[in-house]
């Protein structure tokens, strides 16, 4: 047994932890995150059916001993139920800020620690199903199940992080040329967050 | 599918999650609508750039050695010797035929605390410290009887949670863990607001050891009296009871640390 577990679960580790660490915001909860996950697998490993998708289990584990230790740390507030519409605060993700370091301005891409920073700062409950997604491509059906929610549930959070995300990123985007820079500027050719989400209204019809 | 429907499931389709049927009339609308075509391209590229920009932590090989060094010492859940033959059980015999990568990462385990240890400092010392400096995650908590039953299974000196539990002294939990080879455990408690380890070790395992290493036995009496041995910073009270080491660590004082241990070991 000690063996099938080097051999299965061990082998996702590094998965482990680069998603620990962008769930627990960086810090060094990541490498007790990843401990406590190994144990309780080991510890349960009866019930993991050989054959069976041994991550996506270990991803259960995983995002459920998090959502736990967040329980604890505030009880009133559980992954489930906290606010869809939480607040996300621009103020970090200011224009000025960018402008301030031209050195790190990299064409057609955007800077990784920027974009872990606006991961970072999405609300858990759609920090986690971006982490799944987008890090480790996970489909909808295997979230739904690392998640326990149904696949509708996966979408709607997705969708929403993702355009939280592009919220927090979109001048850095347009800046880095991910976004164009034609579909996000004013007449006068400023750059104007408001002139592309009245553009998204537009078309969407809301 | 109108426009509307359209964006709002604009994930769904570049994550290639639409059934072929709705995935064809998503298409046909892009054919014909470049408005959409374009919110869809956008789209696209800021996800594409999201996930280029993802770059992955290195994971610390010294973690990884922890856990499977934690691993290696703790016990099979059971049934799993029915899945995998009955040569496996539930004991330390499973010790002996540890893979030899698992016993490097507890040789490093042991080593990793920084600088070599002090010769004359215990190794039940020098471990204490370390399972209390990182505050090591507790794999057994509940009542006393509870982490008693866990541990037991695992080692082979008689398991007793070392502190009396009062208003001032809790409990917070255990883990397996072993000094030089031997099975031990350490406790986390909480008296007041300061936290304190206790690892307990077999002492017959620890006086076969020091026998090995050619040193003097202690006198029948001496070995009942408190020591206290200093390593990385930290005070560690050393004392023997029913053929069981303890070493007791803590950031408290000196002073405070000796009240903890049991009056009849203590030095008069």
């Amino acid at each position: 047994m000690r063996r099938a577990f080097q051999q299965e679960a061990m082998a996702h580790f590094d998965a482990l932890f680069e998603s620990a660490k962008y769930m627990t915001r960086g810090g060094d909860e990541a490498q007790d995150l990843v401990q406590d996950t190994l144990l309780k697998a080991f510890r349960f490993w009866d019930r993991y059916q050989p054959g069976t998708n041994c991550k996506a289990w270990l991803f259960r584990i995983m995002t459920n001993t998090y959502i736990n230790s967040l329980r604890k740390r505030r009880p009133m507030m559980g992954l489930l139920d906290e606010v869809d519409s939480s607040e996300v605060s621009f103020d970090t993700y200011g224009a000025s800020e960018f402008y301030s370091s031209p050195a790190k301005r990299a064409e057609g891409r955007m800077i990784p620690e920027r974009v872990q920073r606006a991961i970072e700062s999405l609300p858990e409950n759609y920090r986690v199903p971006v982490v799944l997604a987008d890090l480790q491509d996970f489909s909808y059906k295997e979230i739904s199940e690392i998640l326990d929610c149904p696949v509708g549930t996966v979408m709607s959070r997705l969708h929403r992080g993702r355009k939280q995300l592009q919220e927090l990123l979109f001048e850095h985007a347009v800046e880095v040329g991910v976004i164009p820079h034609s579909s996000a500027t004013l007449e006068d050719g400023t750059l104007s967050l408001d002139a592309y989400r009245e553009r998204r209204k537009a078309v969407s019809g809301r | 599918m109108n426009c509307s429907e359209i964006q709002s499931s604009v994930y769904v389709y570049l994550d290639g999650e639409f059934a072929e049927p709705e995935s064809e009339s998503y298409r046909r609308h892009l054919e014909g609508c470049p408005t959409c075509r374009a919110y869809v391209t956008q789209e696209a590229s800021f996800l594409v750039g999201i996930r280029e920009s993802l770059v992955a932590p290195k994971a610390p090989e010294a973690l990884r050695h922890r856990i499977e060094a934690t691993l290696a010492v703790t016990p099979l859940p059971p049934g799993a010797s029915e899945r995998t033959g009955a040569r496996e059980r539930r004991s330390w015999a499973t010790w002996a035929g540890l893979p030899a990568a698992a016993a490097v990462a507890l040789a490093l385990l042991i080593v990793l605390p920084g600088a070599p240890a002090d010769a004359e400092v215990d190794p039940e010392v020098t471990h204490a410290v370390t399972a209390h400096h990182r505050e090591m995650p507790s794999e057994v908590a509940g009542s006393r009887d509870r982490v008693r039953e866990y541990l037991q299974r695992s080692v082979s000196f008689a398991v007793e949670a070392p502190l009396p539990e009062t208003e001032m002294v809790k409990l917070l939990g255990a883990r397996l863990t072993q000094v030089r080879g031997e099975p031990a455990v350490v406790y986390q408690y909480l008296v007041g607001n300061q936290r304190i380890s206790v690892l307990q070790a077999s002492a017959r395992a620890v006086a076969k050891r020091k026998r090995l290493e050619r040193r003097p036995r202690r006198t029948g009496t001496r070995r009942l009296v408190h020591k206290v041995q200093h390593h990385e910073g930290y005070a560690v009270v050393t004392y023997e009871t029913r053929g069981v080491t303890h070493a007791v660590v803590s950031a408290m004082p000196e002073a405070e640390l000796v009240r903890l241990v049991p009056a009849s070991h203590r030095e008069p």
